[in-house]
């Protein structure tokens, strides 16, 4: 630097004493990297079940209005120890199971249809698009009037709720395969058939799995509705019948099962997850 | 066998990206294509490579491949594209999945491409678990695995630190030497193309026309004695002055498109 | 736009309560009912003035359901509900957050309100007559329901076993009617107002009618503990609405004939305002008029004896009888 009185803009004066102190930089980078406890997810869960609990011991709310954990208790063992919980489980697990795959594999199908084929994309996203937003519960009675009130009209529903969010993950899942995997395959001279399944399917797959996850919820909350039709048994006819007679415990009890089942069905998916997607 | 690009013009709705190009590739001939960025070299080589349908003019090979070749015309991409899904082995292995081979003769392929190519000790790695450099070798011992007439190289080093990129340059004179197999070598960087190729093929700016082709007088085995540096140096410093002023303008136009 | 009309209405009457000095004396209350004829006098005391000339400021809450009628009394949402009684309902009693005060709507021979209806192949295979439906499939709304009972009582009347019918819950009446229609069941219980259309369709046939059958008490007023504790309130609601009752039950259901209500000068007044309240045009209200006492009496020997058979059913929780959820001193019994 010139011992010159003038400077350009980037040249800064020197300023300050030179000394041999040092003193460490101050560490300004802390925070916005939030991280989830291994158990603080848990210990709330405690204590707002403790909380809720004591709230109803204490006699703080009208039990009728909101039943203490310990009555959702009872009314699940009584359920369990009167056996009907399994018929109910039974019932619920296999009407959910026939609507899904059902469902499941019609949309795949049709999603890789629409993710493929010209024709099938004009088509399919039209109607989709049209019949997605139908709230199923309007279309009950109307399932009645075709299906009957057997299984049929309860496993359709599922399998209809199912089936449009299976379509839309799988052909959104196949058009995000990159496209220049694809070219790779052609460059090979890779028939069309095989880039399908040794390119684009596992290239879907995690689009896929990702929608297994909302329409395993779908399903589930499908089941509810779908025992409306005349169900005998069933976590959702029991659900509905326990709103019926204002039986508050047992409609959580129904409720718990329900989310319980809903969790299950969730680590079915992580555990699928890791074991097909290792490679992300 | 020879691959020739006769009167290739191409466009992207309004955008005109190639006009009139020509020029040929012979047997074992290794032909760099350069020119400013956004001049259409990469479009060039995916018509050539039967990817992409040109608007007018045509890709033509003359002369019959290789008798052994089971795909003569092979891509090495920038992006390497490999699938994510399947170990090193499997991703050489995948384009000869549908050739008609025995287990037995594809394990000896592939096996043999990965010794060329130093990945002998990786075949059940993922590719997301491999450097940048050893995953375009993957795509290179793919591309190998199916015994190319001409390969077809986009820009295959561009997306890798300079040091990765003088190692696999090495690797491609060792591969290119014996003259077995030819190449089209896209790339906008010229050292790249004055030390591997035979012909260099000199784009102007948007659309891409031929400006200049220049021949390189050397061997490439005389390009790697020290006393070559300097004219090497001189080449590239030719072709510089041939493309730079087009670049200063392309890299304008690039901003305001 | 009746909710935009009825928001004006209530501004000019608030503009008038402010100018008068008496208008502040009237007790406020809220009243839940829903759009059906079987609440007919509490529509004719609201529109007649009844309520106001008793010191009363009375708001009509409407519901679509029987149930919200009676979780809102329970939670103090609204002070009084009208409505049938169900099984949720008891079970809310059960637990003492709202009692029983008056009688309202009743199944009485030659008042047809819900009705045994037969799918047409039902029907061309035999079904003719209530007492056929042993051991067929009949649809229902929910367990516990008004439709559930009298389809009990139907049992106990012709020493049939309940559990020999195949009771099917579809949880709302346009399943039901569909699942009438596309014969998947073989019976129904409906309301008039749902099966009208049906039958005029040739979608389904009548069997019979509840009231011919087995009579019952339909509906009730009910009110949570703390409304029974305002006394005045109570007492002047019930008189507005025993005038009500009285004067609907002297001019219509008196003339009635037929299951139906003649359309003549006398009647017309009180039928347009039924029609006013329930949406529906005239022609409909006289052949779905509800049978309710003249003095607004409650048959506490029927309450009491659903109350035994939804408890036996497993409907309703055991622990508590019919007394229990009555507010003796304000029900007439009958």
């Amino acid at each position: 630097m010139k011992p010159s009185g003038k400077f350009s803009m980037l040249e800064r004066p020197k300023t300050g004493d030179r000394t041999d102190e040092t003193r460490p930089v101050a560490f300004r980078g802390a925070g916005f990297a939030p991280k989830a406890g291994r158990y603080s997810g848990w210990i709330a869960l405690v204590l707002a079940i403790g909380l809720w609990q004591l709230a109803g011991s204490a006699g703080w709310v009208n039990p009728l209005f909101l039943p203490a954990p310990s009555a959702i208790a009872v009314a699940i063992y009584r359920l369990a120890i009167s056996g009907a919980l399994w018929q109910h489980l039974s019932y619920s697990i296999m009407r959910i199971g026939t609507g899904w795959i059902l469902g499941t594999v019609a949309g795949v199908i049709v999603g890789f249809g629409i993710g493929l084929s010209s024709l099938t994309r004009g088509v399919g996203i039209t109607f989709i698009s049209a019949l997605f937003p139908i709230p199923k519960i309007a279309l009950l009675p109307l399932l009645i009037l075709w299906l009957g009130i057997g299984e049929q009209p309860k496993i359709a529903t599922i399998a209809l709720g199912v089936f449009f969010s299976t379509a839309i993950s799988v052909y959104s899942g196949v058009d995000a395969v990159p496209r220049n995997l694809i070219r790779m395959a052609q460059s090979f001279n890779v028939p069309f058939h095989a880039i399908v399944r040794r390119v684009i399917w596992p290239g879907a797959l995690p689009s896929i799995l990702a929608g297994f996850r909302i329409t395993a919820s779908v399903a589930l909350l499908l089941v509810v509705s779908a025992e409306m039709i005349g169900a005998e048994y069933g976590i959702g006819a029991f659900v509905l019948q326990a709103g019926n007679l204002m039986q508050t415990d047992q409609l959580l009890a129904g409720v718990v099962i329900l989310s319980l089942f809903g969790l299950a069905v969730g680590r079915v998916i992580n555990w699928l997850e890791t074991r097909l997607l290792h490679w992300r | 066998m020879d691959l020739i690009a006769d009167h290739i013009s191409h466009r992207f709705g309004a955008l005109e990206v190639l006009d009139d190009v020509s020029f040929t590739t012979g047997a074992g001939e290794v032909v760099a294509i350069v020119g400013p960025s956004g001049c259409g070299k990469s479009t060039l080589l995916s018509i050539l490579g039967g990817l992409l349908q040109p608007g007018s003019g045509q890709a033509k090979l003359r002369g019959a491949p290789p008798p052994d070749s089971r795909n003569p015309l092979t891509f090495v991409f920038q992006d390497f594209a490999l699938l994510p899904w399947c170990t090193v082995e499997a991703n050489v292995a995948f384009p000869l999945l549908h050739a008609g081979l025995s287990a037995a003769e594809r394990q000896a392929i592939v096996d043999d491409a990965l010794r060329r190519t130093g990945l002998a000790d990786f075949r059940g790695t993922y590719p997301k678990q491999l450097s940048g450099g050893m995953r375009q070798r993957v795509g290179i011992a793919r591309a190998l695995a199916v015994r190319p007439a001409i390969l077809l190289m986009d820009e295959p080093l561009s997306a890798l630190d300079s040091q990765t990129r003088e190692l696999l340059m090495e690797d491609f004179i060792r591969l290119l030497a014996d003259g077995s197999m030819g190449a089209v070598y896209v790339t906008h960087n010229l050292e790249e193309a004055v030390r591997l190729a035979d012909r260099i093929v000199v784009l102007s700016r948007r659309p891409g026309r031929v400006r200049e082709v220049v021949a390189i007088p050397l061997t490439r085995g005389e390009r790697g004695d020290i006393n070559a540096r300097g004219r090497l140096l001189a080449l590239q410093d030719d072709l510089w002055s041939l493309i730079r002023e087009e670049a200063v303008e392309a890299e304008r136009e690039v901003q305001h498109a | 736009m009746p909710r935009f009309a009825r928001l004006i209405l209530a501004a000019l009457l608030a503009l008038a309560a402010s100018s008068t000095v008496r208008a502040d004396e009237l007790l406020k209350a809220r009243v839940g009912v829903l759009r059906l004829s079987s609440s007919a006098p509490v529509f004719i005391a609201q529109d007649k003035g009844y309520f106001r000339a008793a010191g009363l400021d009375i708001e009509l809450k409407f519901f679509d359901a029987a149930q919200p009628i009676a979780v809102a009394t329970a939670s103090g949402d609204i002070d009084f509900g009208i409505t049938a009684f169900t099984a949720g309902l008891y079970n809310l009693a059960g637990k003492g957050t709202l009692k029983v005060i008056g009688g309202m709507s009743r199944e009485k021979a030659g008042y047809p309100l819900i009705g045994y209806f037969a799918s047409n192949n039902a029907y061309a295979a035999g079904l003719r007559t209530p007492k056929d439906l042993a051991g067929k499939r009949i649809a229902v709304t929910q367990v516990g329901s008004s439709f559930h009972y009298s389809l009990g009582l139907l049992a106990d009347k012709y020493g049939l076993k309940l559990s020999d019918m195949k009771v099917l819950p579809l949880q709302s009446l346009s399943n039901v009617a569909a699942a009438l229609k596309g014969e998947t069941v073989d019976a129904a219980l409906l309301p008039a107002s749902t099966a009208r259309k049906l039958i005029d369709d040739g979608g389904a046939k009548l069997l019979g009618w509840v009231g011919d059958e087995t009579p019952w008490q339909l509906g009730a007023v009910f009110a949570s503990p703390k409304t029974l504790t305002d006394k005045p309130l109570v007492t002047k609601l019930l008189a507005a609405l025993a005038r009500a009752d009285r004067e609907y039950h002297d001019v219509i259901l008196a003339a009635v004939a037929d299951g139906k209500a003649p359309i003549n000068e006398v009647t017309k007044p009180l039928l347009e305002i039924i029609a006013k309240y329930t949406n529906l045009p005239v022609e409909q209200v006289v052949g779905n008029c509800a049978y309710i006492d003249p003095d607004g009496k409650l048959d506490v020997k029927n309450v009491a004896n659903q109350v035994e058979w939804l408890q036996e059913q497993g409907f309703v929780d055991k622990g508590f009888t019919a007394d229990t959820i009555i507010a003796g001193e304000y029900v007439k019994p009958d």
